[in-house]
């Protein structure tokens, strides 16, 4: 579980610096996809997140 | 409008600036993917200057993957680097003498293209070699390829 949620950090970052990086040489289309793409791994971060906070049953 | 007109207009197709045949061309600059997962890519991501990419190809790699066979011949051991080493591959047709097309041995490359999706791109990356092709049916395009090794930074 941890080793994913880091591999999910490493990859948010990844896209985070990659969208800084294209925003003066991409097209509009493609910036979207790679924030479609950071809006998922979010996601499933905020996901593992809230099922590693949840308390046992 | 009238039917001759309009025949006229769609064999012609269109002209001047408002017209619909404007914004269908400026549409179609790009491509628009429809259906789900919308965060499929076609085509190659970004531009590379000096050439008209054509395949942009990057391999990840341990430069150390050693199996130890156990005695039944069959790996039990394995030495492995703790990162990844790259080989790129460039292609396209030329478009100019800068970016790509201005790479030299011993300097370290860049691509505008993604290099370190898998790793954390630790190393410098070198050309190892370019090959520029002319053809009397085609055009003058180059390939070049480059490596990098995570100690050589």
């Amino acid at each position: 579980m941890n080793e994913h949620l880091s591999a999910l950090k490493s990859a948010e970052s990844k896209l985070e610096a990659k969208i800084a990086r294209l925003q003066s040489v991409a097209d509009e289309p493609t910036l979207t996809r790679i924030r479609l793409q950071l809006d998922d791994v979010k996601n499933e971060i905020a996901k593992l997140e809230k099922e590693s906070n949840e308390p046992d049953q | 409008m009238s039917l001759i007109n309009k025949l006229i207009r769609w064999y012609f197709g269109p002209s001047g600036f408002g017209t619909r045949g404007i914004r269908r061309a400026r549409v179609s600059g790009a491509l628009t993917i429809v259906g789900s997962p919308l965060t499929v890519q076609r085509g190659v991501e970004v531009a590379e200057t000096g050439i008209v990419t054509r395949r942009f190809v990057c391999r990840y790699f341990a430069e150390v993957n050693d199996k130890l066979p156990g005695i039944t011949g069959e790996a039990t051991v394995r030495a492995i680097s703790a990162k990844f080493s790259r080989d790129i591959t460039c292609e396209g047709e030329v478009s100019g003498t800068t970016g790509v097309m201005a790479f030299t041995l011993g300097t370290a490359c860049a691509f505008a293209n993604d290099v370190s999706t898998f790793g954390d791109g630790t190393g410098k990356i070198l050309l190892d070699e370019a090959t520029e092709t002319q053809d009397r049916t085609g055009w003058r395009s180059v390939s070049i390829r480059c490596s990098s090794n995570p100690g050589l930074t």
